[in-house]
């Protein structure tokens, strides 16, 4: 059982570093406390855990065959680069170094790697950010209309501004427990470490400890970035991201939260005719839909051929 | 286990809503005080000018505190900026009028017997703007009707057209006078008080419009 060590790792950093798309906008314009938004995403990532975490272990435990202790340098490689890409202050998509280091785990086993697995997976991270593009374009809109409609006087308007920003985000982070505990332990599930069911308690668990323990300075930070949008757009950006990734639950893919944000931040920014993300978050995107893989394969290939 | 500190909102809304109607005090307590000393009753006008000091004092208060609750949390973080923006340009008509007091009182201009009547026009006529102003911030952040908010800033910025055409007549009249040069200037820096409160609410009702814009998705 030591193995799973370097998955609550990854697990605990993906807690700490996440939560902040899901409760930054709320806690920065002190709309909910910092102790509560923790705990109601601590709540919800188990719940979603639990409930549908199942559906991604699929893909990130079948792409190719790990054993025991494979799995084990696998999840410390892809942990190593995400704290690495974190602390260097670039931003990381933890799906992303997973996939890429049970790649370099299969190149270095000789394992075949199900291709058509792979294909589904690249296609889905491509279509996060331009699905959450999509979905806050039509939603502002749709949603706008009704708002302009019946909520006319500006405290009731207020006041569902900000439970929708509430309820969005308990959403998020349903989508983030549902999504990503794959990230965290889907590797030992289908390396037979850990059953559907512990894989997703200990996953869930593993990155509501980061939130509860390590999130507060990246969720006032980005808080304060995300706060620039108005009520409205911020709750559009929120409900949008959770719906996306939510989607790719359904479609039993785990992909970045962080890159539905900006692709979701984008669509409110087409519908107002404004640019609200920099050229340099998109390329910042691009490239990591190719450096983040790399990274994780290369140095999980490396850490077997030293020490498997 | 709160989510919300509890009915934040409904406060500022209670401390706005006073605010408006210590301004609205304050402004015909400003009537009052010229209404006298045009009359060349100066101890009522002071009587009225430290009364409209007390109540320009109480919307400091009440500025200070809405402010306070704002930055508390109340409403969302860009509503709140121009929240407060609002509350500042409606506390400056307080104070404007409390300034038009204070020269009336402090440097006792000579106000012709042909020019009283006009003088005391333009305090009339301000009067209504505040009622107007008052009566629209108090719909938008109660009912939200509008119509009713677009239709009371026009009646705004009409009247304030009439007083501004006032104010240009009575300024030609004051200089085409034979009064000395010093007299004219020290009538038309009273008008300029005078009419610094209708711009005031002009200037203030003019935000309203866009709190209104902001509020639209």
């Amino acid at each position: 059982m030591w193995e799973i060590s370097a998955g609550m790792f990854m697990g605990w950093s993906l807690g700490s570093n996440d939560s902040a798309n899901i409760f930054g906008t709320g806690v920065g314009a002190k709309i909910i406390r910092y102790r509560t938004a923790v705990l109601l995403i601590s709540f919800f990532v188990m719940v979603g855990a639990l409930l549908e975490g199942e559906k991604c272990f699929g893909t990130v435990g079948e792409l190719s065959a790990l054993d025991h202790r494979m799995a084990f340098f696998t999840m410390l490689a892809a942990a190593l680069v995400v704290s690495f890409f974190t602390f260097s202050g670039i931003p990381v998509s933890t799906s992303q170094a997973v996939i890429g280091a049970i790649l370099g785990a299969g190149i270095h086993s000789g394992a075949t790697v199900d291709m058509t697995k792979l294909y589904k997976i690249v296609l889905c991270w491509v279509l996060t950010p331009i699905g959450g593009t999509c979905i806050s374009f039509s939603l502002y809109h749709l949603l706008g209309r009704l708002i302009d409609r019946f909520l006319k006087n500006a405290v009731l308007r207020d006041t569902f501004i900000r439970w929708g920003l509430i309820l969005a985000g308990c959403f998020g982070a349903y989508a983030l427990g549902s999504n990503n505990v794959a990230n965290v332990t889907g590797v030992y599930v289908g390396a037979g470490v850990l059953n559907p069911f512990f894989g997703a308690l200990i996953g869930g668990l593993s990155i509501a400890l980061g939130v509860l323990t390590y999130s507060r300075k990246v969720m006032e930070t980005v808080g304060k970035k995300i706060v620039a949008l108005d009520g409205y757009s911020a709750f559009i950006a929120e409900l949008s991201a959770a719906t996306v990734v939510q989607i790719f639950t359904q479609v039993g893919v785990p992909v970045s939260t962080s890159q539905a944000i900006v692709g979701t931040v984008a669509g409110v920014g087409m519908v107002k005719g404004i640019r609200s993300v920099s050229y340099r978050s998109l390329i910042e995107i691009v490239l990591g839909w190719i450096s983040t893989p790399l990274s994780g394969g290369i140095l999980c290939y490396l850490l077997l051929l030293l020490f498997y | 286990m709160g989510l919300f500190k509890k009915g934040k909102e409904q406060e500022v809304v209670k401390m706005m809503i006073d605010l408006l109607k210590k301004v609205q005090e304050c402004i015909e307590e400003t009537q009052r005080t010229v209404t006298h000393y045009l009359r060349g009753e100066i101890e009522d006008a002071k009587a009225s000018a430290l009364m409209t000091d007390h109540i320009e004092t109480e919307t400091d208060h009440l500025r200070r505190a809405i402010v306070d609750a704002l930055y508390k949390g109340a409403f969302l973080p860009i509503f709140r900026v121009e929240i407060h923006s609002f509350v500042e340009k409606m506390d400056l008509i307080a104070d404007n009028a409390e300034i038009c007091c204070d020269f009336f009182l402090g440097q006792r201009p000579e106000i012709p017997e042909p020019f009283k009547e006009r003088f005391l026009k333009v305090m009339d006529d301000t009067i209504p703007m505040s009622r107007c102003l008052k009566e629209a911030t108090e719909n938008f952040f109660t009912k939200g009707d509008h119509d009713f908010i677009k239709k009371s800033m026009e009646q705004i910025g009409v009247a304030e057209s009439a007083i501004d055409d006032d104010e240009w007549k009575l300024t030609r009249d004051i200089f085409t006078s034979d009064l000395p040069l010093s007299e004219k200037i020290h009538l038309k820096q009273c008008l300029e008080r005078l009419t610094s409160i209708s711009d005031q609410i002009e200037d203030t009702s003019d935000w309203l419009e866009v709190l209104l814009m902001s509020t639209k998705v």
